[in-house]
């Protein structure tokens, strides 16, 4: 390599690292500095100033416990019905004809490009009816719509990954169907299993669409950031925020060997 | 080609069977016309509304029944407007075309004014018939509500004569977030210098800005701008007397507090008060209250009432439906058409009205009685509509207003004119309304309307 | 023994096909239907209809040049990212671990960050562009749509980008070595292998990104409902702002519907074009 190509590649490096840091820099800024250098002036700082802990303690708090602990109950539902639901369609589907099962993973992504919106409006008026409005388990329901197509392709992939020998043999030595799965193949799927449960937890964790439209009295973090903002209360909005961002950040950095394309394909909405 | 060389008998059996079925056909249908001549004929009557589904199986369920009962050859069809922008319009197609069936039409009152007047202006050359000589049948056992008792006097002096009945009303009220003002004390406000102080007190306890308005525009805006200038004494219509500046002045101090997307509230409009959004939801249709329980509200939160009274008097916009009669042939049938009406009137059926659909209604005899868990809305329904109503006028050009009234709403609040320009931008608007009245109706409707003869109706 | 088998997977299959069954195809069907039904519960186009004049039109030129717009960028910055990252010799996982954080960042997070730094008057970038003699800019004024559209599409970007970047990256690693270095044996300079070598060979990964993203991209709600509200409306917001009044529910179906059959045209032309190379 040349030394002007080497230096056109350090030049890029820094454009896309500072394209893909700087609103992160922004969030860690805003969070400890105090808001007389950011909020409260119309061109801020770019640089902290004066670090304080009273943003994230004072702003947050008033409205952070009730989301909070709807946002974890809601995402560990999620996971749990994820999983629920995916195991034995994975299981099921590593048991048939490989072109079948591929036909009804792509049917679940599929399905799961179907625009949020337009599901979430008539799910909330069968949801009214149905007393699930605003619930846990109504809105849980709903969000494991995104992880399951994820879910049971991951899983189908490390029960097709297991050698059929090994449950042949437990079932040969007298084992019930259900405990030579408990007992042969949880075992070598717990990591996916761990990772498809963490995943499923994220994207509830982030989901915004559904919550809004399905659990608006008792909203989780993502909208009561979005109240917030339409309340006028930035510095909470971004207080909330930091909240929301620390754990997800975390999972993303241990999950990373997860977060393949092919997994997230429709998980990801806007 | 086989069947060309059909022989002659299969043919001559065809022919046979063809003329039996002819025959068949030709005596079974005949004798059925001949059945169906010798029945004594029924009526159908028609009854024309723009009702939301639940409603309008209350009339299908209820009132038909109900009607069909009493008048054994009668047959009453209940049939929804096909689109609810142009209720009137339709109306008008049907009279245009010359083929009016016994019909009842059930309209708002804010479109009624396009089928008053006639094609030369008077309401003598209108769409629909006086009632005064069917008053008495139609008011029997019926005692009105002071307010509409006023409307149908205004009527007879303006129009010399009683062309609509009100039949349902609606009366928008202010909910709170109960929870909040009890958090920090604060009593519903009461005038108008009490909510600026009560929006600021909260604004500066919360940080939140408290005050959701209808701010989307269409006709939402203006209806509800319609009764903040009534209250200040003004004429809205005229856009710049001394109490539309005021109101308008008012709310452009008030508009500090408007939550930060008041710009997207309309009508129904509640979900930012149940999410905590905004704390006053300021003006909105009390059928909302039904739609909050039935999403699992805790209404304990909610707090309603008639809202801070104006500067100069107290007057509900009154929304809601009239009842009126399309000009017809003359025909015995019109009978059941005063019929229909007298029912819709009548205090039973709008007791079911009032309980089963929310709606406020005009009988005075019919607000007794009312299940407790409804009662907290009825109280303040029936408060709001004691301290006064004001209709808008039927004038066939109130879209117009609307829309110029919405342009001065955005001009002025939206996008923050100046404060001292509010005087010249809302006389801006005045001078559009007459020019338009003058090219478009007449110069005599023009000087009539600049000297305040149209006006909001007060009782 | 066979036919047990059968069954009995069919059976561990059918809990996953009723749920999605039960949230997604029912709903969406009752959507589409109740689009068309008026009041009185027969058919009618007066909730289409209803829409225009509450700006359906902007609504859907709104969609289309965000989506389209946004893909484009995006599929411009992964490109360079993943083939910088696909070159690197060193750091590569710490850079590929920086780049795809935003991932996990919710999008309600990413618009509350965005709106400080598209801020007006001030704000973040004004900052930056006081900081380097530049005028301030109003990056989400209403009335000058362009502007508004650039300001999203980069916002949008951000988190994004990332999923599309680790596909592109997957399929650089699967090009031969032996291209490049043949390619530079014969002189070709580094735009030219980018151009001749790597864009064919990652053709069907370029396909599939585009899929997944563009789809994403129509149903973005929390982002321009955060940035810009309504003004301008996506189908999105605009079925949102309408379902808020309790009056103008059926005509939410009605946009939503619209947005639904958008998507639709959207895979049916990916679709094509992805099975006409195969």
């Amino acid at each position: 390599m040349r030394p002007w190509q080497k230096a056109l590649m350090y030049i890029l490096i820094v454009v896309i690292l500072a394209y893909f840091m700087f609103p992160l820099y922004v969030l860690f800024l805003y969070a400890f500095t105090n808001p007389h250098y950011t909020f409260f002036r119309s061109y801020p700082y770019l640089y902290p100033v004066r670090l304080t802990l009273k943003n994230l303690l004072e702003a947050a708090a008033p409205s952070l416990s009730g989301p909070a602990i709807k946002s974890l109950v809601v995402a560990t539902l999620v996971g749990l019905i994820t999983l629920a639901l995916a195991l034995p369609t994975a299981y099921g589907l590593s048991k048939i004809n490989p072109l079948i099962s591929y036909m009804v993973i792509v049917l679940l992504f599929i399905t799961n490009l179907m625009p949020s919106i337009v599901i979430a409006i008539p799910i909330a008026s069968t949801f009214v009816r149905l007393g699930l409005y605003n619930s846990d388990i109504g809105l849980a329901l709903a969000q494991t719509l995104i992880t399951l197509p994820m879910a049971a392709f991951i899983l189908l992939g490390t029960f097709q990954s297991i050698p059929p020998e090994l449950e042949w043999q437990a079932r040969i030595d007298g084992a019930s169907l259900l405990k030579a799965f408990y007992k042969v193949l949880m075992p070598l799927a717990a990591p996916s299993i761990a990772a498809v449960y963490m995943l499923s937890w994220l994207f509830s964790w982030d989901e915004f669409t559904f919550a809004v439209l399905l659990s608006p009295i008792s909203p989780t973090l993502p909208v009561e950031i979005y109240i917030s903002v339409d309340r006028g209360n930035l510095l909470a909005a971004l207080a909330l925020s930091f909240v929301l961002t620390i754990p997800a950040i975390v999972l993303v950095v241990l999950m990373q060997r997860y977060l393949r394309a092919e997994y997230l394909a429709g998980g990801l909405k806007g | 080609m086989t069947h060309r060389q059909r022989s002659p008998r299969s043919l001559s059996t065809a022919a046979i069977a063809a003329i039996v079925v002819v025959v068949v056909v030709v005596v079974s249908v005949g004798g059925y016309y001949a059945y169906i001549s010798m029945r004594p004929k029924p009526v159908t009557v028609y009854l024309y509304v723009s009702l939301a589904p639940s409603e309008l199986s209350f009339y299908e369920n209820t009132l038909v029944p109900q009607f069909e009962k009493e008048h054994p050859h009668v047959i009453l069809k209940v049939v929804q407007f096909s689109s609810a922008s142009d209720e009137a319009e339709e109306v008008l197609t049907l009279e245009k075309s010359g083929s009016v069936p016994p019909l009842l039409v059930q309209i708002d009152n804010m479109v009624v004014g396009q089928l008053l007047y006639g094609p030369n202006g008077t309401v003598q050359s209108g769409y629909v018939i006086p009632l005064n000589p069917y008053l008495s049948q139609l008011l029997s056992n019926v005692t009105l509500v002071p307010s509409v008792q006023h409307v149908m006097n205004y009527e007879t002096t303006a129009f010399g004569g009683i062309y609509f009945i009100p039949v349902r009303l609606n009366v928008p009220l202010v909910f709170y977030n109960a929870t909040v003002f009890a958090k920090y004390g604060i009593s519903p406000p009461e005038t108008w210098g009490q909510l600026l102080n009560v929006a600021a007190l909260i604004y500066n306890k919360t940080g939140v800005a408290p005050i959701d308005f209808q701010g989307h525009g269409g006709a939402s805006t203006p209806t509800e701008l319609f009764q903040w200038m009534t209250q200040a004494g003004g004429n809205p219509l005229l856009f710049n007397d001394s109490g539309d500046v005021y109101a308008m002045e008012f709310l452009y101090n008030l508009s500090k507090y408007f939550s930060p997307r008041y710009t997207t509230g309309y009508w129904g409009s509640y979900k930012g008060l149940v999410s905590g959004v905004y704390y006053i939801l300021d003006y909105q249709w009390p059928y909302i209250y039904g739609v909050m329980e039935s999403e699992g509200v805790n209404m304990s939160h909610i707090g309603v009432y008639p809202g801070p009274k104006g500067p100069v008097n107290a007057a509900h916009l009154a929304g809601g439906d009239v009842l009126v009669i399309p000009k017809n042939e003359p025909s015995a049938d019109l009978k059941y058409v005063l019929d229909v009406a007298q029912l819709l009137l009548s205090t039973p059926v709008q007791h079911d009205m009032l309980v089963s659909l929310g709606w406020p209604v005009v009988n005075s005899e019919a607000y007794t009685n009312i299940p407790s868990n409804m009662s907290v809305l009825y109280d303040n329904i029936e408060e709001a509509i004691d301290e006064g109503l004001v209709f808008r006028p039927p004038v066939p050009w109130i879209t117009e207003w609307n829309s110029l009234m919405d342009r001065a709403w955005t001009q002025i609040i939206v996008d923050h004119a100046p404060y001292n320009e509010i005087p010249s931008i809302l006389s801006y608007y005045n001078q559009q309304m007459y020019d338009w009245l003058k090219t478009n109706v007449g110069p005599q409707v023009a000087e009539a309307y600049e000297k305040g003869y149209y006006g909001p109706l007060t009782g | 023994m066979r036919l047990q088998r059968v069954s009995l997977t069919t059976l561990l299959i059918i809990p996953a096909l009723a749920y999605v069954a039960a949230l997604v195809i029912y709903p969406a069907a009752y959507a589409v239907v109740h689009s068309f039904i008026g009041p009185n519960g027969r058919f009618t186009l007066a909730n289409y209809e209803a829409l225009v004049p509450l700006g359906l039109k902007l609504a859907i030129i709104t969609t289309l040049v965000v989506s389209f717009g946004a893909i484009f960028f995006q599929l411009l910055i992964a490109l360079a990212v993943a083939s910088v990252i696909a070159k690197l010799t060193r750091a590569r996982s710490t850079l590929m671990t920086l780049v795809i954080i935003p991932m996990g960042v919710a999008t309600v997070v990413s618009a509350v960050l965005f709106s400080f730094i598209f801020q007006y008057p001030g704000g973040i970038a004004n900052e930056i562009m006081r900081s380097i003699g530049l005028a301030p800019v109003y990056w989400l004024n209403p009335k000058h749509l362009p502007i508004v559209y650039m300001s999203l599409i980069i916002a949008d970007s951000w988190k994004t980008t990332p999923i599309m970047i680790l596909i592109l990256y997957a399929g650089m690693l699967r090009i031969p070595q032996e291209l490049y270095e043949s390619a530079a044996i014969d002189g070709a300079g580094p735009l030219r292998r980018f151009a001749r070598i790597t864009v064919p060979n990652l053709r069907s990964f370029i396909g599939i990104s585009l899929l997944i993203r563009g789809v994403s991209e129509f149903n973005i709600f929390a982002l321009p409902l955060i940035l810009v509200g309504y003004n301008p409306p996506f189908l999105t917001t605009l079925t949102y702002e309408l379902y808020s009044s309790a009056i103008t529910v059926n005509e939410s179906y009605a946009s939503a519907t619209i947005l639904l059959a958008l998507a639709a045209i959207l895979i049916a032309i990916v679709y094509r074009v992805q099975g006409g190379r195969r």
